[in-house]
């Protein structure tokens, strides 16, 4: 075997990133029976590999420490995303409810700090006094409905005939979504717009009217969506795409299987993580943004609407020590296990094994920083990958069966049980156009 | 710039995130004093020259701050500002944040009220060109350029252009993208032939290489779904096919289990990719089901 998975017959720049990527992740792929014993006995001291066997573990116990950071004081560094607060919220929270390590107590502050970035004309800001705006809003509102089942002020908070009227506000006569005004127009404020309205039960006629059209005009040749009209397909736009149209109960409006070729293709042969686009490097973030996309589209091919989750009732065994996973209840791993359109297993391997950071938290690749926004979607594409489509609510789980991780909402990305929670919460709620521009 | 002089008669107004807030940052005092007067301007809606030098400390200490990039924009209208000079000061703090949205839509927004002919929309290309230069992939940069070109109608040269970048590596998927825009957008004939001989060279030079061979799809699905408008690529079908199977590449396999006309054909070609193309076996396991 070369020493390279990836072929060419010619070499440039493309080729010569890529193989730098393969050479940088190799060292992870290693044979863990096959190390010394003090190898493997640092691995297990780090906690890397369970003490029975040679199976790489999920640092639970660091992850939520690290998380723990984001949730608190902040240094002067995180200026550069000062407009993106409602952001650093939501990746550390939704992590922390993937590991099951939200603390009660904690949610009141959620509240009081979130509302504070909602404005009087609708929506939610980046902080206290900034423009309304999608991404914010998106963040915002699924920070509160992951904490309202432990607080119910969450639901509450957010004002409902207030953000229709923004959202209506920010449509184009195309069927596109603005992410502020003046601002930007493209498939995320689609996305943000159409998740946030199906959760808070404000998906009208009038809302959605349009919407799918916009949404499959960006759907490209190569079979994945852009982020406007011509662009080129990219893994990011192209969740946002798919799971607004599923969402919206037209997903057949795209070309399906286009679309699923293109995200099955995009999963590295060797790394086993996915990549954003065509000829770009792995990156772990991608294992939801590709890996839920492929989710949705696989739900979707077996009838399931977009409020389903493709998860049976799953509640995960794990006793206070974090490691007590009722082991016959996991399925193993393999090329062909799981009801997902990628190999589920080589996923799971390479976010537990190149994504994660000794000290806690998860990142693009190794040579990268951990951050929160790759912590939240490694642990979230971790999460699909277990859950979604699995045979009887088994788990597909590579690695130690303690590994098993929530099984999140692929369309939403917040907890199935959270996402069940705010449907029966709004569902009497008034979700009239009529009324609620009144 | 000493803010109380700047602004004697404006009392700052603090943050007021709520008790104990989280994802608290720990502004810098100065930050903090910016952010201060920036708040009370949005509150008085001061549309000044001296509103537009506040909004310019906001971005400098904090690029994605897309509420000061708004207000900016409302004093430049109401001040009948010279876009020009602002088009280089968006550069200036776009060097150093060539992925933030907030000055990519900034001069999308200047430029559609600027531009009064083609020669600005060059020049413009320029800034692309040169952002380019550093990551030849950078998503923003390459749909500014399609948003330059498609508002201003400057289409000349654009296919030659890109030809290059797809020539120092053909492996640029976003060059391959853009080549679709340009050949597709302007919205006239379609010399489709030249097209798939472009393409098919390409697929010679590296039948590893996927992007080629996606383009080489998109044409030909484009071809059969409507076979009128594009007559004349009929017969290039079989020399595609032709040279696929002579490749031994799993994109080349999978464009003759995407269009060979011989099911038996598409079934051994699935089962070779579910063995050579492992990681998506359970993909080609429901193509083999589906033919």
């Amino acid at each position: 075997m070369s020493a390279f998975a990836s072929k060419f017959t010619v070499e440039t720049e493309t080729t010569k990133l890529q193989q730098d990527t393969e050479a940088e992740v190799s060292p992870f792929f290693i044979k863990l029976d096959g190390l010394n014993d003090s190898q493997l006995k640092h691995l297990r001291d780090v906690g890397l590999v369970n003490e029975t066997g040679y199976d790489v573990r999920l640092l639970r116990e660091k992850h939520v420490k690290y998380l723990l950071t984001g949730l608190g004081n902040l240094s002067a560094g995180y200026s550069s995303l000062d407009a993106s607060r409602p952001w650093i919220a939501y990746w550390c929270l939704h992590s922390l409810d993937l590991l099951d390590a939200v603390d009660d107590d904690f949610c009141p502050r959620v509240v009081s700090t979130l509302k504070s970035f909602q404005n009087e004309t609708g929506g939610f800001g980046g902080g206290p006094m900034q423009l309304s705006h999608g991404a914010p809003t998106y963040a915002s509102c699924l920070a509160l409905l992951l904490v309202a089942p432990k607080c119910p002020a969450a639901y509450e908070c957010i004002d409902r005939p207030a953000l229709y009227k923004w959202f209506l506000a920010m449509k184009t006569p195309t069927g596109g979504f603005r992410m502020h005004d003046d601002g930007e127009v493209d498939v995320r404020g689609t996305y943000t717009v159409i998740a946030i309205a199906a959760l808070c039960n404000l998906l009208t006629p009038e809302l959605c009217e349009n919407v799918a059209e916009f949404t499959v005009s960006c759907q490209t040749y190569e079979g994945g969506f852009g982020g406007e009209p011509g662009n080129e397909a990219h893994g990011g736009y192209a969740f946002c795409a798919v799971a607004a149209l599923q969402i919206l109960g037209k997903l057949d409006m795209c070309d399906v299987e286009a679309l699923k070729g293109w995200i099955a293709r995009r999963q590295m042969s060797f790394e086993g993580g996915f990549q954003g686009r065509a000829n770009k490097l792995v990156d772990g973030c991608y294992s939801f943004w590709q890996g839920g996309a492929m989710a949705v589209v696989n739900a979707a091919e077996i009838g399931l609407s977009g409020f389903d989750s493709g998860v049976e009732e799953f509640i995960p065994e794990v006793d206070s020590s974090g490691d007590g996973v009722d082991v016959s209840k996991v399925a193993e791993a393999t090329p062909s296990a799981g009801g997902l359109t990628f190999d589920q297993g080589l996923l799971q391997r390479y976010v537990l094994l190149c994504g994660q950071h000794v000290e806690g938290g998860l990142r693009d690749k190794p040579s990268k920083m951990r951050d929160y926004y790759h912590t939240c979607y490694n642990l979230s594409g971790l999460s699909v990958s277990q859950h979604v489509l699995s045979e009887d609510g088994v788990p597909v789980v590579y690695g130690d069966s303690a590994n098993v991780i929530a099984p999140t909402h692929a369309c939403f990305n917040i907890r199935v049980d959270r996402v069940k929670a705010a449907q029966t919460y709004f569902k009497d709620k008034i979700c009239d156009h009529t009324e609620l521009i009144k | 710039m000493d803010l109380p002089t700047v602004f004697p008669d404006l009392t700052p107004t603090p943050q007021d995130d709520g008790p104990s807030p989280i994802c608290a940052i720990q502004y810098s005092p100065n930050f903090t004093e910016i952010m201060s007067y920036f708040r009370t301007l949005l509150k008085t809606q001061e549309l000044s020259s001296r509103a537009l030098q506040l909004t310019a400390l906001v971005v400098e200490e904090n690029a994605a701050n897309y509420t000061a990039w708004w207000y900016r924009r409302k004093c430049l209208k109401s001040l009948n500002s010279d876009l020009g000079p602002e088009l280089i000061f968006t550069s200036e703090i776009g060097g150093s944040n060539p992925k933030n949205y907030q000055i990519w839509y900034h001069r999308r927004a200047l430029l559609s009220d600027l531009l009064g002919g083609k020669d600005d929309a060059k020049y413009e290309l320029k800034y692309v060109d040169a952002v380019l230069r550093d990551d030849c992939k950078n998503y923003h940069a390459w749909s500014h350029r399609q948003y330059i070109v498609r508002s201003f109608g400057v289409w000349e040269g654009e296919k030659e252009w890109v030809e290059g970048v797809v020539g120092r590596d053909g492996r640029n998927n976003s060059g391959w993208s853009y080549r679709w825009f340009v050949v597709f957008g302007e919205g006239g004939e379609v010399d489709l032939k030249s097209e798939v001989t472009y393409t098919l060279n390409q697929c010679t030079l590296d039948p590893h290489n996927e992007s080629p061979f996606k383009y080489l799809t998109g044409l030909l699905k484009l071809s059969s779904a409507s076979p009128d408008k594009f007559l004349n690529v009929e017969g290039r079908m079989e020399e595609c096919l032709e040279k696929c199977k002579g490749w031994d590449s799993v994109h080349a396999k999978c464009f003759v289990v995407d269009f060979d006309e011989d099911e038996e054909v598409k079934k051994r070609v699935c089962r070779e990719l579910m063995e050579e193309d492992k990681v998506r076996r359970k993909y080609w396991e429901g193509r083999l089901a589906k033919i």
